[in-house]
């Protein structure tokens, strides 16, 4: 239900795509500046945006880069209450032995053990969470002792859900949002992102991304990963229109 | 309407915009040691008893090992909490989120505030007060405001804990007697005499100050041991890392009480413990270290009290509520028990030293909470009372001293002081010329090698002791202590012809005591034969002169 997440890079990707390059697109670079600032400043960050815009991959790489030894990245896919996150942290921080039975304890250690050195928590999925646990997630960053920064990541509505606590509005520092690629950038990134695509027609790429990406990172990630089946299936050297087409029939994309 | 005192005070900050300022400010303004204490509650968990815990640790008390300490009864919590704050003199509680309070919170936070008499500030991140908050505030007198109060900002000012006293390292020392101690100490331990010289001034000078303006023994004989004796000896030597610092200081004590005219009767014989012998210095950092692990006041107090009595946990077992007679906690008496029997009357004082002090309060308090009859037991509810102070020594990573005995056996026990002859020094400020000491001649007497110790000529011969020479006054108080201490020891009445010799038993002590307070020497001017004069020894002892006897 609720897990912590030890991720190496080639996790980052959708389905693990062998080949696949982290693309300094705009969105990643202006990320990657706003991190910087938030954990220089112990501050906490909103990410946000559509599912699969590579919000989640563009964080992990950020802080690859930025803070590799200071990260605690915790999930939740359900609807955790504090206790779930007292626990997640608690084997994130690494902590020995049991864990606390009473709250008043659980939070003592876990503050200790953030004020210990400079740490990020990054919170992805973050819309999941209830008013309790922003409340948990406030009061460790409150407190004086702790060193953290705290950055919460989400899809769907997280910032509506981050924006309407009070208590957290006045403490986000930077709210960024990611959005769809323009077909500008596709062209661009596309190529870089994965070598199958670097020597296709611009042409082809702005086809494959009106019938089928439409601007999203992961779409890209399986269209990619189809294409990469497709070409060996169908013994083809090259990305055609022919084996667009059999990505398609895989993806429910169609052909006008 | 004129501002309500900071006692008592209850007020609402409301912060609707839930201002990350606000509670940074806030947490900023957290200082105990002033007197203000933030409260930022647990996330997640409601209810009274949390609450309890979160003022506890706010208070600086250990979050963990509540159901150790016996704290997870809701009146227990916040009993503990309320005696905790009176002793620290807690002035200020700021409760933060207080908006997520519900009812039985609000009710216990507010019976608290008006137990501990704190003002109270509760900060509210809602437009309005909170329902559950408004219906326990209705008929407590509260104002709503909209900023931090200013007198948050103006705290109680710290007073810095004193400088603690440092003490050498020494090596095993004779205690020998009183009147041969400073010499025994010059002789065969030449190497550190001036550090344990330092001791013994300190306890001459010690005793000075504590005989200036009492009201002294009146006739000659009369035993005196009351308590503001044995808190004074006590008091002496609680700071007083090992026995060997504290004889040092108890024999310059008795000299001090010997130049004023006064005998100190010290035991230091059989199997004796207590302050300074079986005992353990408790410093801030001890109780730092208590406070850390032990958050049940009477717990804590039991530590420190197994600290600095030297004394067995089972003499605890008998304290009542009313062992810790005075408000500052400055002393507390611990009744001693026969095994077996209910506890009799005669009850044992002892100094408590200053860091210890808040712990006892916040221990007394917390008794008195419970019945504010003084005979209720100190430790009430409390089963196991020596385990459990064992077990909360453990937590604070503490070793209890080894003991002699329980609190019938400690040596203060019998002290006693007695009018024993006209004094030496006379008391006044006019005889205070040396920083800091009460009385000249705590100064050793070489720091003025030519100067009579004593102003008063007419009282002092006006010349240094010699061994052609006598004291007079010195040898009127030897006089005294043979009759006092060693009455065996007159010479029998003169027999008639025929009655038997004197008793060789007598005779040997009679040589005995001539051994230790008097020497023969040969008498002035070439008469003939010996003449019998102070033991040079004891002159040392009273710092008058600058070299004992030899061996």
């Amino acid at each position: 239900m609720t897990t912590w997440l030890d991720l190496d890079e080639r996790d980052d990707h959708y389905l693990g795509l062998s080949g696949a390059h982290v693309v300094a697109t705009e969105s990643l670079l202006r990320l990657r500046d706003n991190l910087t600032d938030v954990v220089e400043a112990r501050a906490m960050m909103c990410v946000h945006g559509d599912a699969g815009l590579g919000k989640t991959l563009s964080v992990n790489a950020s802080l690859r880069a930025l803070a590799p030894e200071e990260v605690c990245r915790v999930q939740f896919r359900a609807r955790p209450t504090p206790r779930d996150i007292r626990h997640v942290l608690f084997d994130a921080l690494g902590l020995g032995g049991s864990p606390p039975a009473r709250p008043i304890e659980f939070d003592s250690l876990l503050k200790r053990a953030l004020s210990e050195r400079p740490r990020v928590l990054v919170c992805d999925e973050a819309q999941w969470l209830s008013r309790e646990c922003f409340e948990f997630w406030r009061h460790l960053w409150d407190d004086p002792r702790t060193d953290i920064a705290i950055v919460f990541v989400g899809g769907g509505d997280c910032y509506r859900v981050l924006r309407r606590e009070p208590m957290l509005s006045s403490r986000v520092y930077v709210w960024q949002e990611f959005r769809r690629m323009t077909l500008e950038q596709v062209i661009d990134v596309i190529p870089v992102y994965h070598p199958v695509w670097a020597e296709v027609d611009a042409e082809l790429i702005a086809y494959a991304d009106l019938h089928a990406a439409h601007g999203n990172f992961r779409a890209w990630s399986k269209v990619t990963s189809h294409v990469l089946t497709a070409l060996r299936r169908l013994e083809r050297g090259e990305i055609d229109r022919d084996v667009m087409q059999w990505v398609f029939s895989r993806l429910g994309g169609t052909d006008g | 309407m004129a501002d309500p005192e900071p006692s008592g005070r209850v007020e609402v900050l409301l912060d609707p915009s839930d201002d990350v300022a606000v509670t940074a400010g806030l947490l900023a303004r957290h200082r105990p040691a002033a007197g203000v204490i933030v409260v930022h509650p647990t996330a997640g968990v409601s209810g009274a008893l949390a609450l309890a815990h979160d003022v506890l640790h706010a208070l600086g008390l250990p979050a963990e090992r509540l159901r150790q300490n016996r704290l997870t009864h809701l009146a227990t919590a916040w009993r503990a909490a309320a005696a905790w704050a009176l002793a620290d003199r807690i002035e200020h509680l700021v409760i933060l989120r207080a908006h997520r309070l519900d009812r039985r919170s609000c009710f216990s936070l507010l019976q608290f505030a008006r137990r501990s008499r704190i003002a109270l500030l509760l900060v509210c991140h809602t437009r309005t007060i909170p329902r559950a908050m408004a219906e326990h505030l209705i008929g407590v007198r509260h104002r709503i405001v909209a900023r931090v109060p200013p007198d948050l900002d103006m705290p109680r000012p710290v007073t810095p804990a004193p400088t603690a006293r440092t003490f050498p390292k020494l090596p095993r020392l004779p205690r020998a007697t009183m009147l041969h101690y400073r010499a025994d100490i010059y002789r065969r331990h030449r190497d550190v005499f001036s550090a344990v010289d330092e001791l013994y001034g300190y306890g001459v000078d010690a005793a000075c100050g504590w005989l200036r303006g009492r009201v002294p023994a009146d006739a000659r004989g009369r035993y005196h041991a009351d308590e503001s004796l044995h808190e004074f000896v006590t008091g002496l030597v609680r700071d007083c890392p090992t026995s060997q610092h504290a004889v040092a200081q108890l024999r310059g004590a008795q000299a001090g009480f010997l130049l004023h005219g006064y005998w100190l009767q010290v035991p230091f014989t059989g199997r004796v413990g207590g302050p300074g012998l079986t005992s353990t210095p408790v410093t801030a950092e001890t109780v730092t270290r208590i406070r850390a692990a032990v958050s049940h006041p009477v717990l804590a107090a039991g530590v420190a009290l197994a600290l600095f009595t030297g004394v067995s946990l089972t003499s605890f077992q008998s304290m009542r509520g009313g062992s810790i007679p005075t408000p500052c906690a400055s002393t507390v008496t611990i009744p001693i028990r026969q095994y077996g029997r209910a506890p009799v009357s005669t009850s044992v004082l002892f100094s408590v030293p200053p860091a210890a002090r808040p712990l006892l309060r916040a221990a007394h308090t917390f008794c008195l909470a419970l019945s504010s009859d003084p005979r209720q037991g100190f430790f009430a509810g409390i089963q196991s009372v020596a385990h459990r102070i064992a077990e909360a020594a453990t937590w604070c990573g503490i070793t209890l001293p080894r003991t002699n005995g329980d609190v019938g056996d400690v040596w203060h026990k019998r002290v006693y002081w007695t009018k024993f002859g006209d004094p030496l020094h006379q008391l006044g400020p006019e005889h205070t010329t040396v920083p800091g000491r009460s009385c000249l001649s705590a100064a050793p007497v070489a720091a003025h090698p030519s100067a009579v110790p004593h102003r008063d000529s007419h009282v002092w011969p006006g010349r240094r002791w010699t061994s052609n020479g006598s004291l007079p006054e010195i040898s009127a108080l030897l006089n005294a202590y043979i009759e006092e201490d060693e009455p065996r020891l007159r010479p029998p009445p003169r027999g008639k012809p025929g009655d038997p010799p004197c008793p060789s038993e007598w005779q040997r002590r009679h040589e005995l005591v001539h051994r230790h307070l008097a020497v023969l020497v040969p008498r002035a001017g070439g008469r003939p034969g010996d003449a019998l004069t102070v033991h040079p020894d004891i002159p040392f002892a009273l710092r008058l002169s600058d070299q004992p006897g030899d061996e």
